[in-house]
């Protein structure tokens, strides 16, 4: 009987270590030409969102010899998939793809190390959002907002996707120049925010993305102030773009809003870079990519390298001196190392 | 109802048929292992179904979600690890059933009432789909917190052991759920500095340790042998089921409805329906906790009554019901259709080409649910020594599926010691893991609604001016006397006041 007790464990540790040799089998490696074996590439958010979209869209068009396949890591706002990207090997075989949120990681004390600490492949496209009230909402312009807002300092309940994230930073500029105080409710992404927004009971004014924006213009759900944008957006020409309304947008709108991209380690070797900035740059230009950005409300960007990284450098600088100038953190920017911008 | 010939276009096209039933079979898999859940899947086949015809696309995607959703039940009822979070509550009577020696019939029943919930939440989504999306979304912020505290309620009434346990253990739970970058604030909370807590502990990472490998670890201690399966009768006796029809369309309500939420999905709505069983059904087969098939029916009509309530406002608003339909949206933005209010009015048609998949996807529901059980049996018949290590890899593949993190595997291992020790002391796990689900949707929609009301005291007004609101406190009161007892208090009461007056006289 104890003799069958012990045989017994011994299948057990036997199975587990078959079982484990099965596992680190399948993680042999050889040496070729850059791409030779499974590139991962980490989304450095949860499936369904527009880092998702955009990332996987232009992955599907990308010929890396078929050796790309896409992950979805979210959480920490976008860090858990920087440390586990930056952590492995820098061969060019994990790959980021990020949101807009690592220019907002050092300001908003989250983490060091940024986007400046990688190399910037290209940025796909940036993502305008327009301010909107619910249907039944007793504001019909864009001064009515501001002028309750004017009235009631922190009375006015702005629905956002999250901490960062489009409606958040739209009113921050909007904060920024109006001189006003809204009332963020955060919630986990632009869908569940939007039942409470439509309501019109919670809610008195959002900034949804374009797509969205004319879905809900159609079916006659929403009204629609303004495009936080320089010009107008061709899908909702009828809506006026806020530098029309208020010519000191102008300043902010260079650098604003949502964008996404993709990045690798530092220290990956200057051939896989280029590679993969070729490789990217051609997915960019097809038409199905640019017929997916421009179908969706995106505004192609297109910048590579050195552009890529200078623009995500400027976007920083600019959102972490205007949370500071309007007092949405505590931290001097120049106390994280970034310095304002002519 | 215009588009109608939709539901005929889906219905007689044999590959739409082909893929959705493929979709069926591989979402009951996928559902039956800890860890691959059907969110991932939709995540992998965005890639996979690229090149694909949307319509194909979607046929697979419907077909997953449907097994995927069903498919927990079985290894919840098996080997007690519940592979999906909407299954966690399956678990509480399926496997005493199986040790029972009826892991056969309590599988069949799973599998009857899984295809009543699906069709009932169809039928909802068929024909009161508008209705439904006005009422989800009147619930505010401080709606979801209510029900979120109902669900606190289910605490104490889950124990295996004592109420003061079962609440230490959910307490700790809705702790963990905390642990990460709170979304209000961009404050790291309860993640003492350490880079790799910034993102929070999955919680089905959670689930897979305290319910898989504590498991795991129970059995070897134990020496558990296998239980010799009754597999005369696969198909449940009928009379299971219409003996609890009406159970049955109540928690089939529940599941709708709570699908139809865009804050919540399957996995509150099992949670609230078995509550809901454990209040109403006043005799049993057995006690809950011990086999009852109640305790069966109720989660399992809801978990899959709410997809047909998460298509709701997915479709008519393009307002997503729960995370599947969200990724699921997202797949068919890449393919160019973009759901929402405007396709509903465009493209009607689209709406009813959903209804008839999830039909077909029913249909093979039944097939496969009642064709796999006598092979799925012969699961638990398999000797521990065997068994065990499988399920031991299974989990760890599981959770490093979920978001490809090696840590995540640690942690999975970490929770499945905290089980055995829990399990070994009689401390009950499944308030932790129910702890674990409900913290952010208490947290964040408490403080959503406190934002909007501008504080404490408008809070408290908003509370009892909203009909939904003050149908909810009033409930909750209700459980709240009843789980306190005070009507047994009352009744003594009297009885003592009256005796006292019999003897006076």
């Amino acid at each position: 009987m104890k003799r069958k007790k012990v045989s017994a464990k011994i299948t057990i540790i036997g199975v587990i270590l078959l079982l484990c040799c099965l596992i680190i089998a399948g993680c042999s490696k050889q040496e070729a030409a850059y791409p030779n074996r499974r590139i991962q590439g980490f989304i450095a958010a949860g499936a369904g969102g527009a880092t998702d979209l955009t990332s996987r869209a232009i992955a599907a068009n990308v010929d890396l010899g078929g050796y790309l396949i896409m992950d979805n890591m979210g959480g920490g706002a976008g860090t858990i998939a920087y440390q586990h990207v930056m952590s492995q090997p820098a061969d060019g075989y994990t790959l980021y793809f990020f949101s807009e949120a690592p220019g907002l990681w050092r300001i908003l004390d989250i983490q060091e190390e940024d986007l400046m600490d990688t190399e910037t492949i290209i940025l796909f496209g940036a993502c305008p959002t327009v301010i909107v009230v619910p249907k039944n909402s007793p504001f019909n312009s864009y001064e009515d907002l501001v002028n309750y807002a004017k009235d009631n300092p922190g009375k006015l309940n702005v629905g956002t996707s999250g901490l960062n994230g489009g409606p958040f930073l739209a009113f921050s500029i909007v904060e920024q120049v109006e001189d006003i105080e809204v009332n963020y409710i955060h919630y986990d992404g632009e869908g569940p925010m939007l039942g409470d927004l439509l309501m019109g009971e919670e809610l008195h004014a959002s900034a949804l993305t374009v797509p969205v924006t004319k879905d809900y213009l159609e079916s006659d759900n929403i009204k629609a102030f303004a495009v936080m944008a320089k010009d107008r957006v061709e899908v909702i020409s009828d809506v006026p773009a806020i530098s029309e309304i208020k010519a000191e947008y102008e300043d902010h709108l260079q650098y604003y809003g949502c964008y996404y991209g993709l990045a690798v380690h530092k220290d990956t070797p200057k051939e896989v870079i280029g590679i993969l900035i070729d490789e990217f740059s051609k997915a960019y230009n097809s038409k199905e990519y640019q017929d997916f950005l421009v179908g969706n409300g995106f505004v192609p960007l297109g910048l590579t390298g050195e552009e890529a990284k200078q623009y995500c450098e400027e976007w920083r600088s600019r959102m972490a001196w205007l949370f500071y100038e309007s007092g949405a953190v505590d931290t001097n920017p120049l106390d994280v190392g970034i310095p304002k911008l002519e | 109802m215009a588009g109608l010939e939709g539901i005929i276009e889906v219905l007689t096209s044999p590959q739409m048929i082909l893929f959705c039933a493929l979709g069926v079979l591989v979402g009951i898999y996928i559902g039956a292992l800890p860890g691959l859940t059907v969110t991932m899947a939709f995540a992998l086949l965005i890639s996979v179904t690229y090149t694909w015809d949307v319509m194909y696309a979607l046929a697979a995607m419907v077909g997953i979600y449907v097994g995927g959703v069903y498919g927990g039940s079985r290894s919840a009822i098996l080997i007690n690890i519940p592979g999906a979070p909407n299954a966690v509550m399956t678990g509480l009577d399926g496997y005493p059933l199986a040790k029972k020696g009826e892991a056969g019939s309590a599988m069949g029943l799973a599998t009857l009432v899984s295809c009543f919930g699906t069709f009932f939440g169809i039928l909802v989504l068929a024909f009161s789909a508008p209705l439904m999306t006005k009422i989800a979304l009147m619930f505010a912020p401080r709606d979801y917190f209510l029900l979120g505290l109902m669900g606190i309620f289910l605490l104490g009434s889950l124990g295996e052991g004592s109420l003061v346990k079962s609440i230490i253990t959910g307490f700790i739970g809705i702790a963990l759920g905390l642990i990460g970058v709170d979304n209000f604030t961009g404050t790291a909370r309860l993640t003492f500095g350490i880079p790799k807590l910034m993102g929070g502990i999955h919680f089905v990472l959670i689930m897979i340790g305290l319910f898989g490998v504590s498991e795991v670890l129970i059995q070897i201690k134990e020496k558990v042998e296998p239980v010799k399966q009754k597999v005369g009768r696969l198909l449940p006796r009928l009379d299971q089921f219409t003996r609890n029809i009406f159970l049955s369309i109540r928690c089939a309500i529940i599941g709708t409805f709570i699908g139809a939420l865009p804050g919540t999905g399957g996995d509150i709505a099992a949670v609230i329906a078995y509550d809901h069983a454990k209040r109403t059904v006043k005799n049993p087969s057995r006690p809950f906790g011990e086999g009852a098939y109640e305790g069966i029916i109720a989660p399992e009509t809801a978990n899959n009554a709410s997809i047909g309530g998460a298509f709701i406002p997915t479709l008519t608003l393009g307002i997503p019901g729960d995370s599947a339909t969200a990724i699921l949206m997202g797949a068919m933005i890449i393919h160019g259709i973009r759901l929402g209010p405007t396709l509903m009015l465009k493209q009607p048609q689209f709406f009813w080409n959903v209804v008839g998949l999830l039909l077909i996807a029913t249909v093979f529901l039944t097939i496969f649910g009642f064709t796999g059980i006598r092979m799925f049996c012969k699961i638990i018949e398999i000797p521990k020594s065997i068994l065990l290590p499988i399920v031991v890899v299974i989990s760890c593949v599981g959770s490093f599926a979920i978001q490809n993190r090696v840590t995540d595997v640690l942690w999975m291992v970490v929770f499945g010691f905290v089980g055995y020790f829990f399990k070994r002391f009689k401390f009950p796990v499944t308030p932790m893991v129910l702890g674990v689900i409900l913290s952010p949707i208490i947290d964040s929609n408490l403080r959503r609604a406190l934002a909007i009301t501008h504080g404490f005291k408008g809070f408290l007004i908003s509370l009892v001016t909203n009909p939904i609101s003050l149908v909810l406190v009033l409930l909750i009161l209700a459980m709240f006397i009843f789980n306190a007892g005070i009507p047994g208090y009352v009744k003594r009461f009297i009885n003592q006041r009256k005796a006292k007056a019999v003897g006076d006289n």
